[in-house]
């Protein structure tokens, strides 16, 4: 049976924050960015740019239809960056299908048993090279709302952020 | 792929999906330790689902299955009502040259092709007949689309 009523996810933090399960789900959010030291709060210099963020909601559901978790995403508008001076190098390498259908067949052949695993937070673990800065995500509770952030790590969204866990894996 | 003292290990990785093997099975947990220290990771335990594959591992061997993305996929292409069909391709498909068959939304036609490609994984049946219309992404028309929905009604045949 499908679901009948299909909880509506916000498109803006204005929206989210009067709710509060996404309210709650931004906060887990802010705190692993935090955890995590992704960004640190700086003045701007006068030459430098800054890119915008957004947030973004969605509900998970379980097999059977019902929600397991209300999941906020910060993600930095990539689209604004430029070539050469906040981001150089974007691609990354996945495991091509052929390859893991081949690693398979090993297994199958050899009698070795699959397991799997997912990393949690993937792109939060890219460091990043260049000098990026980004508007603070809204947030209740802003104490210094004239600083920027300088990112550290990387975000979803930002050009480089597969490249940069490719690196960390490599 | 690394092969150690301890012996060989392998492990895929999909930007965040992690797929783990090695040829003894006590070790892997220790493996799995490892990794957790390294990066914050969640343990799913045997391999079960990849990337829209279902994977059913068995003493006989391991069997790779893409029937909820095929199901899912007919759903989504509103293609549940129709008869299933045994046949994927008609003989000798003729392809059109007119130009009111021409489709005014040919993101559709992109999109099947895009799920029956990647149905092509563990679908070698299919391969001949999403060969034939694949030739037509550039400017579909609507034979070429409904050759498509042929191809669709005979995975509903063989689900």
């Amino acid at each position: 049976m499908v679901r009948v009523i299909q909880e509506v996810e916000p498109t803006c933090f204005e929206h989210a924050v009067e709710n509060p399960k996404w309210d709650n789900a931004m906060d887990e959010k802010m705190a692993a960015l935090d955890a995590n030291a992704t960004w640190e709060l700086v003045a701007l210099l006068e030459d430098k740019k800054v890119i915008g963020c957004k947030w973004v909601y969605k509900v998970k559901h379980n097999a059977d239809g019902s929600v397991s978790r209300y999941k906020a995403r910060l993600v930095a508008k990539g689209y604004a960056q430029t070539y050469g001076i906040d981001y150089e190098e974007t691609y990354s390498p996945v495991a091509k299908m052929t390859t893991v259908r081949a690693i398979i067949a090993m297994a199958a052949t050899k009698g070795w048993s699959l397991h799997q695993m997912d990393v949690k937070n993937v792109f939060l673990h890219g460091d990043l090279q260049e000098e990026v800065y980004m508007e603070q995500p809204g947030y209740v509770g802003q104490t210094h709302p004239n600083l920027v952030c300088r990112l550290k790590k990387t975000l979803y969204g930002l050009k480089q952020a597969p490249r940069a866990w490719s690196d960390k894996i490599g | 792929m690394k092969k150690t003292n301890y012996g060989i290990v392998v492990i895929v990785i999909y930007v965040d999906d992690l797929i783990i093997t090695r040829d003894s099975d006590v070790d892997i947990f220790d493996l799995k330790k490892l990794l957790k220290q390294k990066f914050e990771m969640k343990d799913l335990g045997e391999l079960h689902y990849f990337l829209n594959i279902e994977v059913i591992q068995s003493p006989k061997g391991i069997w790779l299955l893409q029937r909820q993305y095929a199901l899912n996929k007919l759903s989504e292409y509103g293609m549940m009502g129709y008869k299933p069909n045994s046949i994927p391709l008609e003989q000798n498909v003729k392809s059109s040259a007119d130009e009111r068959d021409l489709m005014e939304d040919t993101t559709m036609y992109r999109c099947i092709m895009g799920s029956l490609i990647y149905m092509t994984i563990t679908r070698p049946d299919l391969s001949y007949a999403i060969g034939v219309v694949s030739q037509f992404m550039q400017t579909p028309r609507k034979p070429h689309l409904d050759t498509v929905r042929r191809i669709l009604r005979y995975i509903k045949h063989t689900l």
